[in-house]
């Protein structure tokens, strides 16, 4: 117990020794950081309490402080990352989206050439049901419209000035692009109203359900060789549908923080609207040309739907046989006027 | 050749705002258009430092590799400048400078945000060098006449330094020993991939 | 057929409509950021230079400006 005691008392005197020691030294230099010099007169080291700038980047990643102006995003000293967004911009966003969209073009091409044209296996009737109604048609056709405007101008952003600015110069290509870019920010707007409309009117019936699961199995017939059931819309128009909502309803957020700059979102922020916007236009715009490509040249019958409204009753037998069945039933009991239900109980 | 840098000695920055208003007159830069400006870090606390900031003309500049209409070219000097017949105004090289050098003109970007301008190290543009037409678009070229930006010359302090790159880290290597402390060369690591040794 | 030219018109003049509208919305710099201290008058279209017009192709003499770009005299 004694030596325990001298124990406590010779570290309690090596602490109040080291205190004083430390508070001596710190008479010498204000600072407790190191980088001391012997040439500094005063023996002060302003720099001490700074923290160095690689320090201040590691921990914050992004260096800021006051400004006298109003210009609130000057504020920003440095921000490395935009070394970042010039590596995606520039090396790896032209990759993806070329490769995405060359290779669907590739594989389409190769579909057709493998499997041809899918023609309709029963005669046709001469028998024609609506398929879409006027406004359905008019919004999808104003929509899309839209869409390829927007795709082609916003192409030029990342393909024009490696493939177009060779051919025409330098002034030609510049003025192209600004009309371009006038035309990709407007036509946005309309886009984007259609595109709601098309989300409004046609969600309910691209919800999952009993067909879909079979179809997805059957990769639509081609695997069984027969055509399996589907109600309004098969599987693979639901992927399609559900794609271009939630793709372009990303695009239009994205599209619409990069029309107004840093009114909500700071400079990583725009960073990001951008990586959104690009990578998902990359995507819808391979997914689009697939529903082009199938709605136009891959499916006979197909084009009639949105061209004119009106298919073939054995293409819609074929195709969406159960939806084919309920609308036949609804017409017969318009003709008939009568209704299978039961009548009220009263 | 010489390879043209700025280096701001965060040490001797006093906020004056001399660069700032140097570059502003000479250049007759329009009000909402910052092309240089000081940036203060940890203000009124110990460790205060200002920053004196503009385009720090870096290699393999950020906002040339990403601008869609190629609008931007490197000197010999390695200055960076750009051409506003050419720019559509969208503002991606605003994303990709690490130091927010671009300024535009507009707010909104339905269309275009303006014509993007920024620091040209007094070197002018594409234009004829010391032309009208020059110094209407893209202010005063000093450079052709042999002199070196203004807001280095006007910089109170000489915090901030202007000049080819070696020479200048040689400056501010010397200072940083002489006086025994330096909080390093702001930006270079960023702009230029080196750092000067202190 | 008719369905699908008139939806083309109706996306191209909504196209129209959103981009002249939306443009005539965009405020300067000058104006969206404003000091409460400072009372400054319109610049014009100035973008840099002595009253630059923003038209690239115009020379500065057209404004009536000497060699500097400053009014003469």
């Amino acid at each position: 117990m004694a030596l325990l005691r001298t124990g406590w008392k010779l570290l309690a005197a090596a602490l109040l020794a080291g205190v004083l020691i430390g508070v001596a030294d710190a008479q010498h230099g204000q600072d407790p950081v190191p980088q001391a010099s012997t040439a500094s007169p005063s023996g002060a080291n302003p720099t001490g309490q700074a923290v160095a700038e690689e320090q201040l980047l590691q921990n914050l990643r992004k260096l800021e402080g006051r400004i006298t102006i109003p210009d609130y995003k000057a504020a920003v000293l440095q921000q490395p990352q935009g070394r970042n967004y010039q590596s995606f911009h520039e090396r790896l966003l032209p990759w993806v989206m070329g490769v995405l969209i060359v290779a669907m073009i590739l594989g389409l091409a190769a579909f057709f050439l493998w499997r041809g044209q899918i023609r309709t296996e029963g005669r046709e009737t001469g028998i024609k049901i609506q398929r879409f109604s006027i406004l359905e048609r008019a919004n999808h056709w104003m929509t899309a419209t839209c869409f390829i405007v927007l795709a082609l101008t916003g192409l030029n952003y990342v393909f024009g000035k490696r493939l177009l600015f060779p051919l025409v110069g330098p002034d030609a290509f510049a003025a192209v692009t600004q009309w371009a870019k006038f035309a990709h920010t407007a036509s946005a707007w309309p886009f984007m109203l259609g595109l709601l409309m098309m989300i409004v009117v046609w969600a309910g019936s691209n919800l999952p359900d009993r067909y879909d699961w079979r179809w997805i199995r059957e990769f639509g017939g081609f695997r069984s060789g027969t055509h399996p059931p589907a109600g309004r819309f098969n599987a693979g128009q639901k992927l399609i549908f559900w794609s271009v909502a939630i793709f372009g309803l990303a695009l239009s957020a994205s599209g619409i923080m990069m029309l107004f700059p840093f009114w909500t979102l700071d400079i990583n922020g725009m960073q990001w609207a951008q990586y959104v916007h690009a990578s998902a236009a990359a995507v819808l715009i391979a997914v689009i040309i697939a529903h082009i490509y199938i709605g136009t040249v891959g499916m006979v019958g197909a084009y009639d739907a949105m061209g004119s409204g009106e298919i073939d009753l054995t293409w819609a037998r074929e195709h969406h046989s159960i939806w084919a069945e309920e609308q036949l039933r609804r017409e017969r009991e318009r003709d008939h006027g009568t209704s299978t239900l039961s009548a009220p109980a009263e | 050749m010489a390879r043209l840098k700025f280096l701001c000695d965060a040490d001797r920055c006093i906020e004056c705002n001399a660069c700032v208003t140097a570059c502003k007159n000479e250049h007759d830069v329009p009000w909402g258009i910052n092309r240089r400006r000081v940036i203060t870090l940890n203000d009124g606390k110990p460790g205060e430092r200002s920053v004196s900031m503009a385009c720090m003309h870096c290699t393999d500049a950020p906002c040339a590799a990403v601008c869609p209409v190629d609008c931007f070219y490197t000197t010999a000097d390695a200055v960076v400048l750009h051409s506003k017949d050419l720019c559509i105004g969208c503002g991606y090289c605003f994303y990709a400078c690490p130091f927010g050098a671009p300024q535009y003109p507009r707010v909104g970007n339905f269309g275009s945000r303006g014509k993007m301008d920024k620091c040209t190290y007094c070197a002018g543009g594409p234009e004829q060098d010391g032309t009208e037409i020059e110094y209407a678009k893209y202010g005063r070229n000093r450079l052709q006449e042999g002199k070196l930006p203004l807001c280095a010359e006007m910089c109170s302090t000489k915090s901030l330094l202007a000049g080819d790159g070696e020479i200048i880290a040689e400056i501010y290597r010397e200072r940083v020993l002489k006086r025994g402390y330096g909080s390093g060369a702001w930006g270079w690591q960023t702009a230029y991939r080196e750092t000067v040794g202190t | 057929m008719p369905v699908i030219l008139a939806s083309i018109c109706v996306a191209v003049v909504l196209t129209f409509v959103a981009g002249l509208s939306l443009y005539s919305m965009q405020e300067p710099v000058y104006q969206s950021q404003p000091m409460p201290s400072v009372r400054i008058g319109d610049p014009g279209h100035n973008l840099v230079g002595r009253d630059w017009s923003g038209n690239p192709s115009r020379k500065a003499s057209e404004d009536g400006l000497d060699k500097t770009g400053r009014q003469p005299g």
